[in-house]
Formats: structure tokens, sequence, C-alpha cells
């Protein structure tokens, strides 16, 4: 079964109770971060450089249109083609359209969180296509036939020993866990892909409007080698990744890496502009950019949300996210998991498909502090459930929206005058009698069951502090009297 | 392939700029962007061959300054005897022509290819194509000149051109690039505030040591599909 | 100097011993307490749970009730922050209400923050002998910045030997509704957190907000722990 937002509680339940993932998550996600701390520190103008990076993204998504008609006409000039598609199923059928035009056979794809999210493996595979995925990462996951589970580490939640028991299975190769020789067997067998490959299919980190320059940044070489050797390569942009010049670049290539791996610089950064020129012995003949709303513009159009087109995909909220912590990037059942995805979801897939993700968070804020553009996720989160509670959607009609709702009225009248509130923490004392055992509150009634279950409640004290405050200025009173 | 007809382009853009309108310049900070302070300027650079020999090694990779262009030969033919090398392909650049290595790699047994600058035929069959890869393909060392070193994050930055292709430095398992001490900069600033120099090619790569991966448990590999070495030789500045 | 004392409705009705020591250590600071008994709850479990018009309307109370507070101390990161940052969030769109709110927002101070940055305490009179860790609670740290300041008087103290546990700024898992809505989640991170606490060999467990301390007293307690968890006034006015 495939994971869908819908079902997160499920999920997370799941993962909870999945040892050697906690084990694989635990270990993952504080080896990055601590990686990342550590390049991080050298940065003596990191403050500088958010700002900076924030302030680009700003502006840049304020004036969108104009960045992404200069990237369009500019992309022409240097002999790519640019295709505007405004939904997933567009670019499915452009892409579609090229492979039938080229009678391709063989696609391999660089990682691409577009092409995650536009589902277009399997579309190509319905087709009849051979798609194979070339990251290292991404090509585990693609064998065990899941999904990414984090932007950076696709296979994050997998041990050696899976990946070897994996690679026995479908590839046929001894079950030595050891890592090196994992790696040498993926070498090996993408190796022979990559030059019979027919398409090369990619994403984009940034795409650099004045000169209609596609920015990849990568460790592995193997967006090098899709880029290079297929003859048709498929840019995927979103519509939020163009950015003014190649001066801007800078900023973000000093951040970017750090926040995502730690590192100073990654193994290759290429910066791509149009397909091979004459004399060329390599790269494509042909350059296809597809600019890919799919949902964006309902976020560009929220005012509330909009900063989170500021993301540069690094996955450092994910890693410091105590949630994502506990319960890996498939719980959330979106391509986009951990904070940022609890964000960008809803709107992509729709507020009560996803209803459950922006409360998956304790609103802690570690991911704000990390994000190297500083988008504010939690604000987000909170703005979101406000639409759930709200706005019309179908979670209106759920009996335990209707609950919550109950509860929150009567407590919140219950709150709004004194004479409530005293008559209210009276009530309250008369009910938590029952459930007081030596002093401790260890079962509550649903929904309060699902704290006791794991956790004891701290019982209503005897007296409120306001009796003893009137207490102690009556006496306080009687002593000046007195004297 | 057709170009796009205009409408759904045009729908796209007018839904953006609607978006656009619906909450004009939201959370936008008015004025330039901050300065980043540390935009260094290149006069009066320091010496930057320890930070550059440091960070390379630091990254995987190899730094070796040659006293002189025949330490160069020596170098490559060291490498190609360690790994039993039988072919190397390299550039066809104004450096390494002058470098005159072909005969002394050939007198160890030694093949050179250049790469080859020419057109490719319009209609290619794919016996065409797999020729024009295999070079690359058979060779054990990866050859290139380059166009700028970044001394602080040790990267050398590489633009394809006719006579220098993109798999030069990708399919080889080990790659030697070869540089000068006035193409070292002190870092990405300074390589951006050149930018009519970085007018793109086709291509331009950063590479910054070998090719790895930490897909696995977050375990450090190398080599997983580009080059499994990465060597820089510094010619001095005479 | 004159300050209102916003207990927060935890406290007040779970915790009265800990605005009891609020109380004593304002005083004995020098500061006259007041206490508005017309205060119940600043609405942040509404507001943080996305119903905005129940949290407004007592967020409307609140300021109604201490606009003529010269200073507001409140012993809670996360009810000063929902006053301080929050507030004029829910009012963005009442240019009025907005305006109020923000010029309350300047007198708000979170109980740490009052005593080191408004009155400069460095020396306290307090004695507590034993072995402490702090844990930072997030809105505390993440809204407000405090970092120091507690630990500055929890290092005043006599006899206290601050341990810092390992990941303090990492969330305990209470998350207010959270903790009931992915309990499973919320107890998963809540065991990390003990766990981290465990390892500092401290008896007692320190922090500024009492939302906080009664998840991990609850986790403590289910445990059967010994560990105590202590409000950072009660232990400013032990003696």
């Amino acid at each position: 079964m495939k994971n869908k937002p819908d079902n997160f509680h499920f999920q997370a339940k799941t993962a909870l109770n999945n040892p050697s993932l906690q084990q694989a998550l635990s270990k993952a996600t504080t080896h990055i971060l601590n990686k990342r701390a550590r390049a991080i520190q050298e940065l003596t103008d990191l403050e500088t450089l958010r700002d900076r990076a924030r302030r680009i993204k700003e502006q840049t998504i304020a004036q969108l249109n104009h960045y992404l008609l200069q990237l369009e006409s500019e992309v022409r000039k240097a002999g790519g083609k640019v295709y505007w598609a405004r939904e997933a199923r567009d670019a499915q059928r452009y892409i579609a359209k090229l492979v039938k035009q080229k009678k391709a056979q063989l696609v391999v794809k660089g990682k691409s969180m577009v092409s995650e999210e536009i589902g277009l493996n399997e579309y190509l595979e319905k087709l009849g296509l051979e798609v194979v995925e070339t990251d290292l990462g991404e090509y585990i996951v693609q064998l065990a036939g899941e999904r990414p589970s984090h932007i950076i580490a696709p296979a994050i939640h997998k041990s050696r020993e899976e990946v070897a028991l994996l690679f026995q299975k479908k590839l046929g190769t001894n079950p030595e866990a050891e890592i090196s020789k994992l790696t040498q067997v993926a070498r090996e067998r993408l190796r022979e892909k990559f030059f019979q490959a027919d398409i090369g299919i990619t994403g984009a980190n940034f795409a650099i409007a004045e000169t209609g320059t596609i920015v990849l940044v990568e460790n592995e070489g193997n967006i090098r080698f899709t880029t290079s050797l297929p003859p048709v390569h498929i840019v995927l942009m979103g519509i939020e990744k163009v950015i003014p010049t190649l001066a801007d670049l800078v900023v973000f290539l000093k951040l970017l890496p750090r926040s995502a791996t730690g590192q100073k610089l990654p193994s290759y950064v290429s910066l791509i502009t149009g397909p091979r020129r004459d004399g060329e012995k390599d790269g494509p003949e042909e350059l296809h950019l597809i600019i890919l709303d799919n949902g964006r513009s309902r976020i560009l159009s929220e005012p509330a949300l909009r900063e989170s087109l500021y993301c540069l995909r690094c996955g450092a909220c994910l890693n410091i996210c105590p949630v994502y912590q506990k319960v890996g990037g498939h719980a959330y059942g979106s391509v986009y998991a951990g904070p940022i995805g609890s964000v960008i979801t809803p709107p992509l897939v729709g507020l009560y498909r996803a209803r459950a993700l922006p409360y998956a968070s304790t609103l802690c804020g570690a991911c704000r502090d990390i994000c190297p553009v500083k988008i504010n996720i939690p604000h987000m989160l909170l703005q979101l459930r406000q639409g759930l509670s709200y706005r019309w959607n179908r979670n209106l009609i759920n009996p335990g929206y209707w609950l919550e709702k109950l509860l929150t009225i009567t407590w919140s009248m219950g709150m709004k005058d004194e004479g409530r509130y005293r008559f209210g923490s009276k009530v309250a004392r008369l009910l938590q009698r029952p459930f007081l055992k030596k002093q401790k509150i260890s079962h509550l009634p649903y929904p309060f069951s699902r704290w006791t279950k794991s956790r004891d409640f701290t019982p209503l004290a005897a007296k409120p502090f306001r009796i003893w405050w009137e207490d102690n200025q009556r006496s306080s009173k009687d002593h000046e009297r007195a004297d | 392939m057709k170009e796009q007809t205009d409408k759904t382009r045009l729908k796209l853009l007018k839904r953006l700029q609607k978006a656009l309108n619906a909450s004009p310049s939201a959370n936008v900070a008015a004025g330039p962007c901050p300065a980043s302070s540390s935009r260094a300027c290149s006069v009066a650079t320091p010496n930057l061959i320890p930070l550059l020999e440091e960070e390379i090694t630091k990254t995987g990779g190899v730094f070796y300054l040659a006293r002189d262009k025949e330490e160069i030969a020596q170098y490559l033919i060291t490498l190609a005897k360690r790994v039993n090398a039988k072919t190397i392909i390299r550039d066809n650049s104004i450096l390494l022509q002058g470098l005159k290595l072909d005969g002394v790699l050939n007198n160890e047994g030694l093949q050179v290819i250049i790469d080859y600058s020419g057109t490719r035929p319009a209609k290619e069959t794919n016996e065409d194509k797999a020729a024009w890869r295999q070079p690359a393909k058979d060779a054990a060392l990866g050859v290139t000149s380059i166009e700028y070193i970044l001394a602080d994050t040790g990267t050398v930055v590489i633009k394809s051109r006719p006579g220098l292709s993109r798999t030069l430095s990708l399919v080889p398992p080990i790659h030697v690039a070869i540089g000068e001490e006035r193409q070292i900069l002190p870092g990405l600033e300074a390589l951006f505030s050149q930018g009519a120099n970085l007018q793109p090619g086709s291509a331009v790569i950063f590479i910054t040591g070998p090719s790895r991966t930490a897909d696995i448990e977050q375990t450090l590999t190398i080599g997983v599909h580009g080059p499994i070495e990465f060597h820089l030789i510094l010619l001095p500045d005479e | 100097m004159k300050a209102h004392l916003f207990v927060t409705c935890l406290v007040d009705q779970f915790f009265p011993e800990v605005g009891i020591d609020l109380v004593k250590c304002l005083r004995l600071a020098g500061v006259e307490v007041h206490f508005l008994t017309g205060q119940t709850c600043c609405g942040q479990p509404a507001f943080n749970n996305g119903f905005w018009r129940e949290a407004r309307s007592l967020a409307k109370r609140f300021i109604y009730l201490f606009e003529k507070a010269d200073l507001i101390v409140i012993p809670s990161g996360s009810c000063a922050s929902m006053v301080k940052v929050f507030y004029p969030v829910l009012f963005k769109d009442d240019p009025i209400l907005l305006a109020r709110a923000q010029a309350l927002s300047q007198k708000v101070y979170e109980f740490s923050e009052f005593l080191v940055k408004l009155l400069g305490i460095e020396t306290v009179a307090s004695k507590y002998t034993g072995k402490i860790t702090y844990h930072d609670s997030c809105h505390l740290l993440r809204e407000l910045k405090i970092y120091e300041e507690p630990r500055k008087l929890l290092k005043a103290v006599k006899g206290v030997e601050l341990v810092e546990m390992e990941n303090s700024e990492a969330c305990c898992g209470f998350g207010g509704i959270f903790s009931i809505k992915n309990s499973d989640i919320s107890a998963a991170i809540l065991q990390e957190k003990i766990d981290r606490i465990r390892a500092t060999d401290a008896k007692v467990v320190v922090a500024n907000d009492v939302g906080c301390l009664m998840h991990i007293a609850g986790g403590l307690s289910r445990q059967n722990l010994t560990i105590k968890t202590r409000h950072i006034a009660q232990i400013l006015a032990a003696d």
C-alpha cells in the first residue's frame, strides 16, 4: 500500500514501531546535523548571508513573471526549448510526446523532487519505458519500490543490511553488506545505463534568469552523466527555482551545501546553459526546460504561505525536527516530508487530504532557526491550522472536529469570565476525583486517554493560586490594621 | 518539437500574475539586499597555495605542486603505472599541448588520445554515437586543463568546449586537472565578480574532490559514479 | 517597582506553589507584586489548535485587563510568547487592536528575563544543594530568544551544580494539543528527553515553563523515576 497524507497517524505509528527505522533515523539525522553545525560555524557572516538569500528569494518571487520570462528568453537564446506546464499532466504529456518523437526506450534520471511530485516514473513506465533513478539513494528506493524518505538522503531509512538484501534480490549480487561494495555495484550497473539512455531527466536547484543557466548541485556525478551523455536533456523545475543573476548564486552556493550535507561545496556543481554547442563532442543535442506550476500559484496567492516558496530543499528542517526524527519521511505520505512538507503539501494536494500534517509539529521552531532562508514554518503551520478550523473544507463534517470544537468553545466560554472560571475550576476538581489515585492520575477518558496512555497527568491542586493570593492579601491587610 | 502554443503559456503567466496581485509584495522588505561582508577582493591576494592544498586534501583529492613541466609528465607516468593504465585521454588546450606530454608518455608505453574537436555528422547512427564516447570509456586517466581554481573550497572550474568534452573529467576513474598559479582565485565571490569571464559555455562544472556519496547510512564512500580519484597539478608562475 | 503577575492558568490551577514562589522571588527583589484576580488564560491552547476566533476573544480580554499595567511578568515562555508575539498576529487585520496588542507586547516580560534584563539581578539569596539540569523550553528559546538568563540565575544559587544535558534545546514533545493529537510521537520525543535528563545524573530538572514540566513529570512519574521537576522560581525561592 502506498502511503498517503490522509493516513499520517497510522503511518507514524508504524514508523514508531519499527526499531531498525528508529535506529537509522536517529543515527542519520544526528550525523547530518553535526556535519552541518561544523560547516555553518565556518561562515563568519552567516546571518548576513541568510538575510541576503531570503531577500533575493523575496524579491524574485515578488516579480516572478518578469524573471520567468527572462529565463525563458535566455534559455531559448542558448538553443534550449521552454515549456510551461500548469499541471502535472501537462508536464507528463510533454515528456510523453518527446519520448514518442525520439523513439526513446531508456530514461535516466538525476534526483528531482518535482518528478516525484508529478509521479513521472510511474507515468513513463506505463508508457513502456525503462526509467532508471541514478542517484544511489534514489536507485535503492526505486529498486525497493518505495518513495524517498528525505529530500537529500532518499534512503535514510535503510540500513546497509537491508540494501545488501535488496541488491541480492533485485540484482543478484553477493549479499555482502559492505557499503563500498554496494556502491561499486551501483556504479557498474548504472554506468551502462548512462551510455545507453535516450533521455536524461533532472530537476534544477536554481535557474539563472540573466543567463538562462540551470544549476545542479550533487556529489555522485550521476547528474553530470545524465546531463552529458543522453541526446536529450529534460529539466523539470518548479516556478520558484528562478533567481535573477549568477552573482546571486554565490550566496546560495554558500548556504545550500552547508545546510544540506555540511559541505562547503559538493563534489559537483553544474552550470548548464543550453544544449551542446557546435563542435562539442558530448552534451545533449536538445535541452528542454519545463517550468511547472502544479499548485504553486495557489501558494503564491496566499500571503501567509508565500515564503514557503523560498525553500531551497536543503532538508535541514527535516533533520532538526523532533517529529521527523521519530517518524521519518514516509509517515507524512507526501513527496515533501518534514516541517516544510507539512506546509507545502496542503496547498498542493488539498487541505482536507493533508489535514493531519499541519498538526504534525510541536511548533518548537527549530526548523525556522535552522532554515538557511529563515522560513517561518511554525507560523505557517498555525495559519494552516486556522484554515482547517474555519475555512470550508471536508474536515468540517468530521465528528472529531466537532468534538474538538465543542471542547474548545466550552473551554473558552469558561475562560471568558472570572466567575465562570472559578466555577469551572471547582467543577473540574469534582470531576477529577474518581481518577485521582495516590496523588496521580493514570487514566482519563477519551480524548485525554491519549495522554495517560504513556504519561501520568498532574492533578489539579487542592486550592488554586488565587485563593492563596486572596488569603495572603487579607492577612497582610489584617497585619496593617493590627499595626 | 514545436514551440508551445502561446495560449497555455499565457494562461499560466496570467495565473501567476493573479496570484501575485492577490498578495502584492507580501512580506517583501524594500531596499537593496544586504551586502555580504566577505566579498573578497583579489587585489594583493596572499599566497593561496597552502590553503588550496589543505582544502583539496580535505575533500579527498590530491594536490601536487610541480616544479616544472617535466615533473608533470613524471607524475602522470607514476600515476598511470600505479593503476596499470594503458590509455590516457587529454584535452587539446594550449596549456596541455605546450607540456609536450604525449611523446614522453608514449615512450612509457602509454597511449594518449587527444579529445577531438570537429563537427559531428548531422545524422548519427548508434555506432557513431558509441564511437564518440568510446575513447573516454577506455581511458584510465582523464587529463584536463581548467579555467579557474578556487582556493577556499579546493575547487576547479572547467568549461566544456570543443576539444574539452564533459566526459573527460567524468568517465575515466581518475581525473587529473592541470592548472597554473595565476588561475587561483580566493573563492566563489571572486569568481562571480569576474562574471563576464564565466559567461557560460554549454556546461561549466565546479569540481571539488572525487565523486562521493553518503546515501547508505550516511557513510562517506568515494567514487560512486564519477572519478574515484581527483588530482590537481599546479604549475607555479614563473 | 510595580509589576503585575500573570500567573498563567496552569500555575493557578495545577501548580499554585510555583505562583507562591514567584511572589516570594519578586518581593525579595523589591518588586511590588500585583495580581488581577480577573485573569484566566491567554488563549494559547485555542490559538495553537487553529481556533483563532476563540483565541481572539480571550486575547481581547487579556488586553483590556492588563492594558493599564506598567509591567507584566509571566512565568512561562510560551504564554509570554503568546502575548508578545502572537497577539499582534491575531489582530493583524484590526488596526486598533493591533496597536493595542503591540503596545502591550512591549510591557511583557518572561520571569527570568524580568529578573536579569530589567532588574539586573546577579546574585540570589537562595540555597539549593544538588545537581540540577535545565531544559530549554521551545517558545522561551526560539520566540523570545532567552537562553542565558535562566542559566545565570541558576548558577547564582548557592549549592547548585548545573549540569547541561545533551541537546537541552530539543523539544520535550509536549506541544500543547500535539501531546493529545499525536500522543505516540509526543511520547517518543519525551522518552528521548527523559533519557538525556537521566544521563546527567541530576536529581532535578528545571524549566521556565510548567507546560513542559507537566509533560516531563508525567513521563517520569509513569516510569517511577524519582527525578523531580521544578520551575525556576522554586529554585530561586528555596532556602
